[in-house]
């Protein structure tokens, strides 16, 4: 199990480091592979996620490479709802949650998919002209 | 008022990210970079801006499901570890790797565990 979860990890923050959302791979992994309920990965994914952003973020403003003032005004209005939200997934069934996440999940396939086939054409168009 | 307007699109991008952050668990970084990308141009800053934005919404969040989580998190432990040390082989593969392929893989692997999710 531990092994398992230490592979688990490793996938998932090579994912993340690389800012595919390791997140959002790694809460399906967590509850399909090793058998947890929706709501402990998901907070497994938000506990996990915070020391490796906790790096990327020094570097990041170390290389003034952030937008400082406008993060900090999402953040503060962010912050409001993510304690509701999160007060919310606590109280809600761990199926209707799962199902929730799917709907997510597969909203966001489609958009790559789209977003994989526009950047193909592109580059069609792109040799066929050369 | 075309600041307080900026600010007011700044202020609907968090409450919308953060919304999806703390019910997922994860995803609110999705919204806000969007949102990051419609108001400004720069895509290195505005994922670097991102990581920033939803860091505090993640520790609420995380603190709400620490607080009601009967069983703990201490379990994950390994996950969390080896997760930073990927986060960092990540970032170092990142340039070697190519992208295209990687997002065919990713997307591949949502699509897979969103159909699985929704039918189990």
């Amino acid at each position: 199990m531990i092994i398992a979860m230490i592979a688990l990890g490793t996938v998932f923050g090579i994912i993340g480091g690389m800012g595919l959302g390791g997140g959002i791979v790694l809460v399906p992994a967590l509850t399909m592979l090793l058998g947890f309920s929706q709501l402990r990965a998901q907070g497994a994914a938000l506990i996990c996620s915070l020391p490796m952003s906790a790096c990327a973020i020094v570097i990041h403003i170390k290389n003034k490479n952030v937008y400082i003032k406008e993060s900090l005004v999402i953040a503060l209005f962010g912050a409001i709802t993510a304690s509701l939200s999160a007060f919310l997934a606590n109280n809600t069934d761990n199926a209707i949650l799962s199902k929730v996440f799917a709907c997510a999940l597969l909203a966001l396939g489609i958009q790559s998919c789209i977003k994989i086939v526009t950047n193909f054409k592109k580059n069609n168009n792109k040799s066929n002209t050369k | 008022m075309e600041k307080l307007k900026y600010y007011l699109k700044l202020a609907l991008i968090g409450l919308c990210g953060g919304a999806v952050n703390g019910f997922l668990g994860s995803g609110g970084g999705i919204i806000v970079l969007f949102g990051i990308l419609k108001l400004k141009k720069d895509r290195v800053k505005a994922h670097a801006s991102c990581l920033l934005a939803i860091a505090p919404m993640s520790v609420i969040s995380a603190a709400v499901y620490v607080c009601k989580s009967s069983e703990g998190f201490w379990d994950f432990v390994p996950v969390i570890i080896s997760g930073g040390a990927g986060g960092i082989i990540g970032a170092k593969l990142l340039s070697k790797i190519n992208k295209n392929i990687l997002g065919i893989i990713f997307t591949g692997i949502i699509i897979f565990s969103g159909v699985r999710m929704l039918l189990l």
